[in-house]
């Protein structure tokens, strides 16, 4: 290793001769060496310093990766006490109402609810996997529940959904389609006027494969 | 599509083992709303897009294989961070609870670790000025730092001896450092962080480089 | 709630849980609410929720039913159920709300 003695204790002033500092170096680096200057990427002194310190941003990261890495796996007394306390800030949106023929009864059944059983349905589709979810429209239906009348509500459902290339994807579309609306109609007395699904990701089972034996 | 049976039963397996009632009745719990075979293997090799918005809508499941994926490197970046495993905990604990709250929030649901990391961050940085309300003045006086011979030589590796640099350096400067350097955040990122000017982290920075580019000299 | 309140909240949380189609119950009031009269209430507190109005009782109950039964019917039988568990003299005027807020089996 060569040290030349005269950079020791002095990289903060002027390095290789180039009138730059370390810390202008530094920030010239975090700019993504934009614009250039010619004093700094003409000299070698300099370069080998802006290596160097990429270099040690890039292990710093690499140094918590390991941390990572080498730490026990999460632990599941942890994680089961996490994720108690988040189930009890349930997402449960609005009250859709359904008929009712007594007046002082009222029945609703949640957004939430819709929401996951929409979900479970363009899951069951093979090679499907439902991203986000949103019904749209005139979920109140206009109607006053307990009125015995109400109203058949239109809505919009979208969902996004990530598929494994197992059938053509109209095919898969197509499929969740069919399921979400007849999954809708059994469960709740929404109008659907649409269904749209658009397909944002291809994943792949990759653990899977790994696992077959 | 053959379903990926084996890969549900074998997490099943793995839950039942743990030995705490409390797991058991949270993971039969998530099974219920398990769909059809197959289902636990597609998600758990979800993207992080996939499974943040699932989350955002309000899949728990889909929220703890996100958590299983992410803690270990949240954990280790609040360790580095903090200097302390409790308070990691605690910050990373009380990130991931409020970020289950904010989900519904995120725009782009790709960029959910980045995210989560910039949660973890405040978490972890409100610990720190909780901790030492008035430690910054007092750390003025010891800023530079030089490792004895003894310390170099146990490093075996450039991971090893950057670790052993950073450990070494005043709290302040080493936050910064990590902030900088694996958050990439920007000074005034960082400056309001932890509650500093952005000219204080300048020179907390420029004090840290110098000591790691000088301390790890030898690695180059 | 008071004490009289909540010896029916739990005797109707008993009706509910059995009626077909229901796989769960849950709290009808938010976890926060619930947890805090939990501290003050001397035993448990019921899921179901009772409350006296002017104009008589209000109940709400918050179910999880299964996939297998249309998701209004057991709402229905739900409602149908408390109201045959309550006295005749309230039934009629009690205001009942049953939220489904899940279907899974």
């Amino acid at each position: 290793m060569n040290s030349d003695g005269d950079t020791d204790g002095d990289t903060d002033s002027d390095i290789g001769g180039s009138g730059y500092s370390l810390e202008q170096l530094a920030d010239y680096l975090y700019r993504g060496r934009t614009p250039p200057i010619p004093e700094i990427d003409e000299n070698a002194e300099c370069q080998a310093m802006l290596d160097s310190l990429e270099r040690l941003g890039t292990l710093s990261s690499e140094l918590v990766s390991k941390d990572a890495l080498d730490a026990p796996g999460v632990d599941e007394t942890w994680l089961a006490t996490l994720l108690a306390t988040i189930g009890r800030e349930v997402r449960a949106g609005r009250d859709i109402p359904y008929a009712a023929t007594n007046p002082n009864t009222r029945l609703t059944i949640t957004e939430g609810a819709i929401r996951e059983l929409v979900r479970a349905a363009g899951d069951s589709v093979d090679g499907v996997l439902v991203g986000t979810c949103s019904i749209e429209g005139d979920l109140d239906g206009g109607g006053d529940a307990g009125e015995g009348d109400v109203a058949e509500s239109t809505i919009t459902v979208s969902l996004t959904i990530s598929v494994v290339l197992s059938a053509p994807v109209t095919t898969l579309a197509q499929a969740v389609r069919e399921r979400v609306h007849s999954e809708l109609l059994k469960h709740t007395e929404l109008h659907v006027s649409a269904i749209n699904v658009t397909v944002v990701d291809v994943h792949m089972l990759t653990t899977a494969i790994e696992d077959e034996s | 599509m053959a379903p990926d049976v084996s890969l549900v039963l074998r997490f099943v397996c793995y839950r039942l083992d743990a030995d705490s009632a409390a797991i058991v009745t949270v993971a039969t719990q998530f099974f219920s709303t398990l769909i059809p075979e197959g289902m636990m293997g597609a998600l758990e090799s979800a993207s992080d897009a996939i499974l943040a918005a699932r989350s955002a809508d309000g899949d728990t499941l889909a929220f703890a294989i996100l958590v299983r994926r992410h803690a270990p490197y949240l954990r280790a970046f609040a360790i580095r961070l903090t200097g302390s495993s409790a308070d990691a905990d605690d910050a990373v604990q009380e990130a991931l609870i409020s970020a289950w709250g904010a989900l519904p929030t995120l725009e782009d649901f790709s960029k959910v670790r980045a995210w989560l990391l910039s949660i973890l961050s405040r978490k972890a940085t409100d610990r720190i000025r909780q901790r030492k309300p008035s430690a910054e003045l007092d750390e003025e006086r010891a800023e530079d730092v030089e490792l004895g011979p003894e310390q170099r030589a146990i490093a075996t590796s450039r991971l090893d001896a950057l670790s052993a640099v950073l450990e070494r350096l005043p709290e302040g400067q080493k936050q910064c450092w990590v902030l900088k350097e694996v958050g990439g955040y920007s000074y005034e990122e960082i400056a309001t962080e932890l509650g500093m000017t952005p000219q204080t982290v300048r020179g907390k920075l420029a004090r840290a480089r110098a000591t790691v580019v000088r301390e790890m000299e030898e690695w180059r | 709630m008071n004490a009289d309140l909540n010896q029916l909240a739990l005797r109707l949380d008993a009706v509910v849980r059995v009626v077909p189609g229901v796989s769960s119950l849950f709290s009808a009031e938010p976890a926060l609410v619930r947890s805090a009269r939990a501290i003050t209430a001397a035993q448990p507190v019921g899921l179901v929720s009772v409350a006296a109005g002017p104009d008589g009782l209000s109940i709400v109950a918050s179910v999880g039913v299964s996939a297998e039964v249309q998701a209004p019917t057991t709402a229905l039988t739900v409602s149908d159920a408390i109201r045959d568990a309550l006295d005749p003299a309230v039934a009629e005027t009690a205001a009942i709300h049953v939220r489904v807020s899940r279907i899974a089996d």
